[in-house]
């Protein structure tokens, strides 16, 4: 008998513990979830200083690929207009967003860190088309994001800059 | 190994390579032995085509009894030799000669062509330092560089090996690409300093071993491992060089070379490797056309072919039609297209002959390409190779220049060849004559005593071991007379062979599956009469004697010697369906247009002019409404009512083929019957009075020459001559004709527009005028000998800019 009313008051004891604790739930979608800096979520391409596209179309993220969900197309740049620093640039740029495992080998095998995964990973959507992503979806324009990125000329990045903390646009 | 290395003797000695010893022909190199052992030794200057120059040092081998290493390359093998090709002091020397050569390499590997499938690349992962010593910055040459009109070169990219300019010198003959300045400062560049323009410059990006030599037409399109392959048969020309079309995402991105040693030797002309841009063009054909008034207006297949079965139908049952073509599509479909005009049409009026060829294959003494390799005398007349078959002139350049084969030239005007050549001058409707004499003059023996040149050529005839005679099976007369030369000639036990060069990629393949008014498949005489020649079809076309024509895969408004007639032909059938790839001269005459596949988006076989039938398969899809020339004949058939007569399948056509050849090869003996010929033959060039404007013309054909494919390709685009006509300087200084001026010539046929050019090869009293460009038809000047005559004068105004985008997509 005295045993049942220890254990409800021993379990009472737990539930108003926790009543007065910070909840460990949050409101979803309304407050963002603190991601780990390291998360590894939606792409994105990344630019130079000045503007210049650091893709330089050279497909090595679409072999390293383990889902395949990379498609790459280089093209030449317009030596008055280039689009990337060099002779060649990524003229068309995929990730099928609902291929992709998140895994981050793409990020590695990119010799100009073009490509990098972010903590952003609320892509919901209605269609299969609308997440295959472009250009236009990958590609940073935010001057914000857009400091994390620079680094003095291709292909040589400091080892370990971190991918953005907040995602950026999309 | 290729034929021409020093003659290994047939002595054999024994080697032993990494413990597997092994006997070799004495005078092996010691990389190709230790190829035989199944061991690789790196090379990267070393080609087995060409001569060893040891310059790069990567195949370093350890040679017992050697204190220091040697080149396996250039390092021939000896009795008892004991090969170590991986000990440690060989890994060491590679190691030491891979940092040498990444010294200065900029490492471009993810934007450069080549990475992926590159020497440097590869051998350094297998044998190199992983890390850079040099802390100094690298020396910078220029990138990017414009070698010409095919090729780009990055200049740090390269290793020096000399590949290219070895290719140049020792298989194109052409000694245009040089190393210029020394040491680390060397550049490739050309002799003249001008751009780098080959027929050949192609493989030059196939054998850099690094990604120096790119070639602009696949710049950045795809990585190595991106490419479909698909094995196919090149059939821009008659040689038949076997090569790979490497597409991705359904389109053709590139060609490479697919060696077959007897053929093409593992080269392909850029002619074969280029032209493929076009089918993705404007101009490509997509959808049918029907003529609505003065226009061709998209239609549905199905609406062409009943239009296409309501017009032959009745055409048919009176007798009056015909059908052109069959010289560019497969064998399979040559054969499609007789049996359509046999047993639909119930007709025998079929040619494939469009241009000035009579017959595409040797009646007898049918040689073989590689017989060229051993020829001891070539004699050519009537065809001319470097533009024609040129990678047969490939093979003739080598022989020329590795083997003292002599190469005798008989022609109306002096032949450009970078070999030497001995060159006669002789009128073509004088030829026959000439192998006549020829004849007579060994069968009697008379090579000894006799002189003029007659006799001398007689005598270099009779001390050729081996003949081989090449020409373009125009002219009866002089084929018949060259049979009977060679037949004396092989009564002296002199090895003879005849090789005839095809106007058309499949002539040979069109010939032997009975496009022909007078022979069935087989060269089986067809039942019935013989149907009408082209020429015949065309000229009874223009008199009002034929109601429909039907004509899959041939341009005679420009390619028919007699460019008037066909044009007059062509404008008044009632009924003219056409099936091609572009809108051609002749298609853009026509009442129905059905877009037809190109080879890369079909599959079948092919048969060169050693009459070698090769099977091509399928790179690409064709576009929705674009089917082959095979499906299309099949459903023109069926709309007719006659589906059982010819079928659509490349398999099922193939086996109606053999099973047509193995029955007629009973009843066809060794002697293959010939085609029937129109009654016209060559008339002598006369020489024309010389104080007058009126000048001979002669066409002369270029490699990139013709109103197709060739003609609306991005890629070929800027290696296309400008329509021109060379005389004399004799003359030009009669008439006052300036080079670089526009002429206008005038003919029976109408006139033409051309630049002028000033050259010696031209006899006085000739305007070499250039055939087969939709910008000046050559033949609005000429008749059905193939020759004219025209008046030249200075043109009124500059030439108007012909748009190829003739038909609104
Ligand atoms: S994260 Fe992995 S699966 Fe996703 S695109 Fe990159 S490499 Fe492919
Ligand atoms: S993202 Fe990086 S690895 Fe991928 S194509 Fe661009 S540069 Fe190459
Ligand atoms: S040539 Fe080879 S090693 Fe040099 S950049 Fe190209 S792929 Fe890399
Ligand atoms: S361009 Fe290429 S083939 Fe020519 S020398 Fe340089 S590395 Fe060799
Ligand atoms: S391959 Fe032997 S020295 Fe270059």
């Amino acid at each position: 008998m005295l045993q049942a009313v220890g254990g409800i008051i021993a379990g009472m004891a737990t539930t108003l513990k926790y009543l007065f604790k910070k909840k460990s739930t949050i409101d979803y979608p309304r407050e963002p979830y603190p991601h780990p800096e390291r998360f590894r979520g939606v792409h994105e391409l990344r630019r130079y200083d000045d503007g210049m596209e650091r893709c330089i179309g050279c497909e090595l993220c679409a072999v390293a690929c383990p889902a395949n969900c990379i498609t790459v197309i280089g093209a030449e740049n317009d030596p008055q207009h280039p689009t990337a620093p060099g002779e060649r640039y990524g003229y068309r740029y995929e990730i099928d967003m609902l291929r992709c495992i998140f895994c981050g080998y793409c990020e590695e095998a990119c010799p100009t860190d073009a490509i990098v995964l972010t903590p952003r990973f609320d892509i919901a959507d209605y269609t299969r088309d609308r997440l295959i992503f472009g250009k236009d979806k990958l590609l940073v324009d935010d001057p914000f994001t857009q400091h994390l990125a620079n680094t003095e000329s291709a292909f040589k990045t400091e080892p370990g800059v971190a991918p953005p903390p907040s995602g950026g646009a999309p | 190994m290729s034929a021409d290395r020093p003659a290994a003797s047939r002595r054999m000695v024994n080697v032993v390579i990494d413990g597997s010893a092994l006997s070799v022909p004495e005078g092996t190199l010691v990389v190709e032995a230790a190829k035989l052992a199944g061991t690789s030794v790196p090379v990267y200057c070393y080609h087995p085509k060409m001569d060893p120059v040891g310059l790069c040092r990567i195949c370093l081998v350890e040679i017992e009894k050697t204190p220091k290493l040697q080149i396996a390359c250039a390092t021939r093998v000896t009795e008892g030799m004991v090969v170590h090709t991986s000990s440690e002091r060989v890994a060491q020397a590679r190691n030491g000669v891979l940092e040498f050569l990444l010294l200065n390499h900029p490492l471009d590997c993810p934007i450069c062509d080549k990475g992926g499938e590159c020497d440097l690349q590869d051998f350094t992962m297998s044998y190199g330092p992983g890390l850079s010593r040099l802390t100094e910055p690298k020396l910078h040459k220029p990138k990017r560089v414009d070698l010409g009109p095919t090729i780009v070169l990055d200049e740090e990219r390269c290793i020096l090996c000399r590949r290219c300019t070895r290719f140049d010198d020792e298989i194109a003959q052409e000694r245009n690409l040089v190393v210029i300045d020394r040491g680390h400062r060397s550049l490739i560049g050309t002799s003249d300093g001008g751009p780098y323009r080959s027929y050949f410059s192609g493989n030059t990006t196939e054998i850099c071993p690094v990604g120096a030599l790119t070639s602009k037409a696949y710049r950045f399109r795809a990585r190595p491992w991106d490419l479909t392959h698909a094995d196919s048969v090149c059939a821009q020309c008659s040689v038949g060089c076997n090569f790979r079309i490497d597409s991705r995402f359904g389109r053709i991105m590139r060609t490479f070379t697919r060696e077959n040693l007897e053929i093409d030797d593992g080269w392909i002309c850029d002619r074969g490797r280029y032209t493929f841009n076009y089918l993705y063009e404007p101009t490509r054909l997509r959808r049918p056309l029907m003529r609505r008034g003065d226009d061709l207006a998209e239609c549905s297949l199905d609406d062409a072919a009943a239009l296409c079965a309501e017009k032959l139908g009745p055409a048919a049952r009176a007798g009056r039609v015909g059908v052109i073509g069959g010289g560019r599509l497969s064998d399979e479909e040559a054969f499609a297209l007789q049996a359509f005009a046999r047993q639909v049409l119930g007709t025998n009026n079929i040619d494939y002959r469009v241009h000035l060829q009579k017959f595409a294959s040797p009646a007898r003494f049918g040689a073989r390409l590689i017989d060229i390799d051993d020829a001891s005398l070539v004699l050519m007349f009537g065809a001319y190779t470097p533009e024609q078959a040129p990678i047969l002139d490939l093979r003739l350049r080598r022989a020329v220049a590795r083997h003292h084969t002599q190469l005798m030239y008989i022609g109306p005007y002096r032949p450009h060849l970078p070999v030497e050549a001995q060159y006669v001058e002789y009128t073509p409707g004088a030829i026959a004559d000439l192998m006549m004499q020829l004849a007579d003059t060994v069968h009697q023996g008379r090579t000894e005593s006799g002189d003029g040149f007659v006799a001398d050529i007689a005598r270099r005839l009779a001390q050729a071991e081996k003949i081989i005679a090449v020409h373009n099976g125009r002219d009866p007369a002089s084929v018949s007379a060259l049979d009977r030369l060679l037949e004396t000639l092989a009564g002296y036990n002199h090895r003879v062979g005849v090789l005839v060069v095809g106007s058309q990629g499949n002539a040979r393949g069109a010939e032997a599956a009975g496009c022909v008014p007078n022979l069935g498949p087989g060269y089986a005489p067809c039942s019935g009469e013989a149907g009408m020649t082209t020429g015949e079809m065309l000229k009874a076309a223009a008199d009002g004697a034929l109601d429909a024509l039907f004509i899959a895969g041939a341009n005679p408004a420009l390619t028919f010697a007699d460019g008037a007639l066909a044009r007059r032909a062509l404008e008044n059938v009632p009924f003219l369906a056409v099936a091609e790839q572009v809108l051609t001269e002749t298609a853009a005459l026509a009442d129905i247009v059905f877009p037809t596949a190109s080879f890369a988006e079909k599959r079948g076989h092919v048969t060169n002019l050693e009459g070698r039938r090769q099977a091509f398969g399928q790179a690409v899809e064709p576009p929705v409404d674009v089917l082959s020339d095979a499906e299309i004949i099949a459903l023109v058939a069926r709309a007719m009512g006659h589906a059982e007569s010819v079928s659509p399948q490349p398999a099922a056509l193939l086996a109606g083929l053999v099973r047509a050849e193995s029955a007629a090869e009973r009843s066809v003996g060794d002697l293959l019957p010939r085609a029937k010929v129109d009654a016209v033959q060559p008339a002598a060039v006369e020489k024309v009075d010389a104080t007058h404007r009126t000048f001979t013309i002669i066409p002369v054909p270029h490699l990139y020459s013709g109103g197709g494919a060739v003609a609306h390709d991005p890629g070929t685009a800027p290696m296309r001559p400008r329509p021109y006509a060379i005389v004399n300087p004799e003359d030009a200084a009669r008439v006052g004709v300036v080079p670089g001026e526009r002429l206008t010539l005038s003919g029976s046929g109408g006139s033409i527009d051309v630049e002028a050019r000033v050259g010696p090869q031209a006899p006085v009293g000739v305007a070499l005028v250039l055939a087969d460009m939709p910008e000046a038809p050559a033949n609005k000047l000429l008749d059905a000998s193939g020759f004219g005559t025209a008046t030249i004068s200075k043109a009124a105004s500059v030439p108007e800019q012909r748009s190829l985008e003739r038909v609104s997509a």
